[in-house]
């Protein structure tokens, strides 16, 4: 596979993409006002503070909102999920959602964070909670 | 404020709308901006101010371009802006009202480039120009999952929180689609659209189907700006503008939080009802930005205030026989047949089609009463909408 993910990155996403690397999501904290943020920013959107931090959030979520994403020629479509997670109202990490059925996808279920490979490269995906789990 | 100190649009100017016009990209700028430029009645050598939209997802020309092709040899005060279209007239309307220049022209050109489709990506003359635009820097987090798109998100999700169907998305398809058989000049202007074929399309992204997308064209529009006082000594009746706006708020990020676009809208139509003093029920016409149906459906809901009763407010305003909306009992909705129907240059066609009206030219879709047009365009977080009065 010759494709490497990031394409790009800078000064703001670098630390998301090293955790990933070592094999855990990392996302953006203010460390003044503990605020998550997500995508990863220089500066706190709630109070401005420059102190960004970064932490790994529990993994538990509850699907949001998702599309059905088309793969390429011959490959069947996956379901793409905007997972919220249980840290903060509206804060989603967009990653596909496992073992899910196309045509019926559960908004409002809950999800669990799991990280798989594709294409080399360690990435965020969410699985489906089951009942006793959740 | 009296009328002198307004700005008003005196010119309005479109190349031919068509899936490949056989010009370029840079042609159909030039194609629209002198239309524009002759429908006012103004010589080249008048020409002061130059506004395009050019930091885009899909590349266009940027002013320069057009005045060197077009000898603006007097050109005082110019600017590039995103799209939506309505943003490049906002720019123009304030250029003017400031005085950092005296006759603006406005124009978007947008193309079939080779990576709107399976067919331009076939055709040699369509290569975009190379050069990635991810303006909020996010994009290479969901790269490896196909980029997959906020607003696709956003209408599900809208779907399950209010209860918004398939049939409500298929009244503003419908609406617009009928519209455009009464413009000659729009890309379905003799195809038409009923419920029953709307509701018949294969869902792509569910709940959306190609036809709630709007359709990829080769066209460009421009519009001329000047003040009232100036307007007064050309040929057209000035459309004055009564307010002018952007929109946008925090949280709203494309990939991330598409979700409350309806936020932006807000903080727009509170800026257009609070400096202009006017409401809803002085508009006549309103023009909504159909980029994708569901745009417009939340758009229509900052409009009329009903956020999440989108719904029921389509319903209520819907005639099945006509195929057409009627909001309010007196209010169409995008008479030229919007992005839809008449094609996507971005909601420029918004613009051109209330003054069309405002100026009582729209022909055999001219309304009865067309004093006062609403226009707003885009989606989150680029937005303007702007009033228009017939002066």
């Amino acid at each position: 596979m010759s494709v490497t993910w990031p394409s790009r990155m800078d000064h703001d996403t670098a630390p998301y993409w090293k955790g990933l690397q070592e094999g855990k999501l990392v996302l953006c904290r203010c460390r003044q006002c503990r605020t998550w943020i997500h995508p990863p920013r220089a500066c706190c959107p709630a109070c401005w503070a420059d102190d960004i931090d970064h932490e790994s959030p529990s993994g538990l979520a509850t699907l949001y909102s998702c599309v059905i994403q088309p793969t390429g020629p011959g490959r069947s479509p996956e379901v793409i999920g905007w997972a919220e997670l249980d840290e903060q109202p509206e804060l989603f990490v967009v990653a596909p959602i496992s073992d899910v059925e196309i045509d019926a996808v559960p908004l409002g279920a809950r999800l669990l964070l799991e990280l798989r490979e594709r294409d080399g490269v360690v990435l965020p995906a969410f699985a489906l909670m089951a009942e006793h789990e959740s | 404020m009296s009328d002198a100190n307004k700005v008003a649009i005196v010119g309005i100017g479109a190349s031919t709308l068509s899936r490949d016009g056989g010009r370029s990209v840079g042609a159909l700028a030039l194609d629209a901006v002198r239309a524009a430029i002759r429908d006012a009645g103004l010589k080249r050598e008048q020409i002061d101010g130059v506004s395009g939209i050019y930091s885009t997802d899909q590349p266009t020309v940027w002013p320069g371009y057009v005045v060197e092709a077009l000898g603006l040899d007097n050109i005082v005060w110019s600017s590039c802006s995103s799209p939506p279209s309505a943003n490049t007239v906002a720019e123009g309307i304030l250029a003017v009202a400031a005085g950092a220049c005296d006759y603006a022209v406005c124009y978007h050109s947008k193309f079939r480039w080779d990576t709107v489709s399976g067919a331009a990506r076939n055709d040699p003359l369509r290569k975009a120009p190379k050069g990635a635009f991810d303006p909020a820097l996010n994009m290479p987090l969901v790269e490896p999952f196909g980029v997959p798109n906020g607003m696709f998100a956003a209408v599900r999700r809208h779907a399950h929180e209010f209860g918004t169907k398939r049939d409500h998305l298929g009244m503003i398809v419908v609406n617009n689609r009928t519209w455009a058989l009464q413009n000659d000049a729009a890309i379905f202007h003799d195809t038409p659209l009923s419920m029953t074929e709307y509701l018949a399309a294969k869902e792509i992204a569910p709940p959306l189907s190609a036809l709630d997308m709007d359709m990829p064209i080769d066209g460009a529009m421009a519009v001329v700006i000047t003040t009232v006082e100036r307007a007064r000594d050309l040929p057209h009746r000035p459309v004055v503008v009564e307010a002018s706006s952007n929109g946008i708020a925090g949280g709203t990020d494309f990939f991330f939080r598409a979700f409350d676009s309806y936020a932006a809208y807000r903080v727009l139509m509170k800026r257009l009802w609070d400096k202009s003093g006017l409401s809803i029920e002085d508009m006549d016409l309103v023009n909504i930005y159909d980029g994708f149906s569901s745009l417009a459906l939340e758009w229509i809901e900052a409009v009329f205030d009903v956020r999440g009763e989108a719904g029921g407010f389509l319903e209520d305003s819907w005639d099945p026989e006509a195929g057409k909306l009627t909001f309010l009992g007196r209010i169409p909705m995008s008479t030229h047949g919007g992005n839809l129907g008449e094609g996507r240059v971005q909601g420029f066609g918004h613009v051109l089609e209330a003054v069309r009206q405002l100026r009582g030219s729209a022909g055999r879709r001219q309304l009865d009463r067309a004093e006062m047009a609403l226009v707003v365009n885009g989606n989150n977080p680029v937005n303007a909408g702007m009033i228009l009065r017939a002066g």
